[in-house]
């Protein structure tokens, strides 16, 4: 079987939930056009599309926020992270659907922000910007190497409001509560696969089983480290039941609020029920709907699951 | 999981030390960093612009905003990365670039050959007016890049043609 073949395999899994199936298993295998988000910290969106226009890269606008921009043609260098323009931070290479969990995060200039799965740094640095380089982002990560990457993005796009921190987020001690908490968790990434389309024919259920654990414990620690009151986004760019509603499931049987969504882009609402592919039925409460799931057919980008929660003021 | 480093605020004399070598190597004014305030981690000073109660607090808290200068074999060394924030208000040791060979030799990590009207030394290095970090000027040899690897264009990409 080919990977393209094994990855159409494990997507079918999905064919009983995903509205217009078929389109959607097209647009798994139809290259993404890479968008790119202008640091305002440095420049004009307006002024990056001239000077890169000046490079033979054409650009577009996307129509519902002004800092982000379709790369139509990326002319003579090929790969758009190849300028001068990126070396010196002026943008940020950054899929849409990941530059949602910042937007309904929503942290303004001066506020604290917890951000648990940071690494490489495309929201942090996002949100830096919504920040204007002022407040503070605890940004955490587990990993050595990818801490890594997040310090060069860092670095690069000149924020400085930036704490990094390396943690095993499940295992955050008490002690600094947060009024906002952004929780892009490790995940399957089957909603990439237009990007990297080798990835799903590797995926197997007993790793979502097992991402979906870590998952449950990460959301847990995460309702531990809110503020009374405070907002939390949790998001993964993954299809998997198990990591999205099931995860949601477990935040509000904790206590936690589903909170309306609303975006620029069509949605479709969190499940209620889901039967996986060994006949085992989940059930989900109702607050679970107000999470989105974002499929790659209805806005031609990548996927993604995103809820909005907030934990209840202290009686 | 055992945390490797513990960022601490700077002490006045230290705060003093770093500003009297912007000051002194780089012309640049001791009001420049503005309401940013400093941290020391490991050896390194680090610029941050965020609130400077929170970050003891946190566990395993590893760096604060960006590694402004640390040590080396020739006294402070400045990063490319906090060049780029106030290298622009350098007037002394800023070497400009005078072409796109230039530009990509400094780009890709490498040598740019020549003479500059420079103490020898660490060095602001600009092309068109902007910084793009930090070189050492090393008379009768040029300036050598000290762009970090991750800051670097590679020789095969051919994007500094326009």
């Amino acid at each position: 079987m080919s990977a393209r073949e094994r990855a159409a395999a494990h997507l079918s899994r999905y064919r009983s939930i995903v509205p217009d199936f078929d389109a959607f298993m097209e647009y798994q295998f139809r290259p993404l056009r890479p968008t790119l988000r202008a640091n305002t910290l440095l420049i004009d969106p307006r002024e990056l599309a001239a000077r890169l226009s000046a490079r033979g890269m054409r650009t577009s606008g996307v129509p519902w926020h002004p800092w982000f921009l379709y790369v139509d043609d990326p002319g003579p260098v090929g790969n758009p992270g190849r300028t001068l323009e990126h070396l010196l931070g002026y943008y940020y290479v950054q899929e849409l659907t990941s530059a949602l969990p910042p937007l309904l995060l929503s942290p303004g200039p001066g506020e604290l922000v917890l951000d648990m799965a940071a690494a490489p740094g495309s929201k942090t640095t996002q949100m830096a910007q919504m920040m204007r380089n002022s407040g503070t982002i605890i940004a955490n990560d587990v990993d050595y190497r990818r801490i890594g990457a997040l310090r060069s993005n860092v670095d690069r796009l000149r924020v400085t409001n930036v704490v990094i921190a390396r943690n095993d987020a499940r295992y955050i001690a008490p002690g600094v509560t947060f009024p906002r908490i952004l929780l892009d968790a490790p995940c399957s990434s089957e909603g990439v696969a237009r990007r990297a389309p080798e990835h799903l024919s590797r995926l197997t259920l007993n790793q979502i089983r097992s991402i979906s654990r870590l998952q449950m414990a990460l959301i847990r620690r995460a309702h531990g480290l809110l503020q009374p009151g405070g907002i939390l986004v949790y998001s993964v760019c993954t299809f998997a039941p198990e990591e999205a509603e099931l995860v949601v499931d477990h935040a509000l049987s904790l206590g936690m609020e589903p909170l309306e969504i609303e975006l620029p882009l069509r949605t479709e609402p969190g499940l209620r029920e889901w039967t996986d592919e060994r006949g085992r039925t989940y059930r989900f409460s109702s607050g679970v709907e107000r999470a989105v799931r974002i499929y790659p057919h209805m806005n031609d980008t990548g996927g993604m699951f995103i809820a909005l929660l907030r934990k209840p003021e202290a009686r | 999981m055992r945390c490797s480093g513990s960022p601490r605020p700077a002490e006045p004399h230290e705060v003093e030390a770093l500003l009297d070598y912007l000051e002194s190597r780089f012309g640049v004014p001791r009001d420049a960093l503005g309401p940013r305030s400093i941290f020391v981690s490991g050896d390194s000073y680090w610029i941050f612009s965020g609130d400077p109660d929170i970050p003891g607090d946190f566990p395993c808290s590893e760096s604060v905003g960006i590694r402004a200068l640390r040590p080396s074999g020739k006294g402070l060394k400045p990063t490319s990365a906090f060049l780029r924030i106030i290298g622009a208000l350098a007037t002394r040791n800023v070497v400009e670039l005078a072409g796109e060979e230039d530009l990509l030799a400094f780009m890709t990590g490498g040598i740019v050959r020549g003479e500059f009207a420079a103490d020898p030394g660490y060095v602001v290095v600009k092309f068109g007016g902007e910084v793009l970090g930090c070189g050492l000027h090393s008379p009768g040899l040029g300036i050598v890049s000290q762009l970090p690897s991750h800051m670097r264009a590679s020789l095969n990409w051919g994007v500094f043609q326009e």
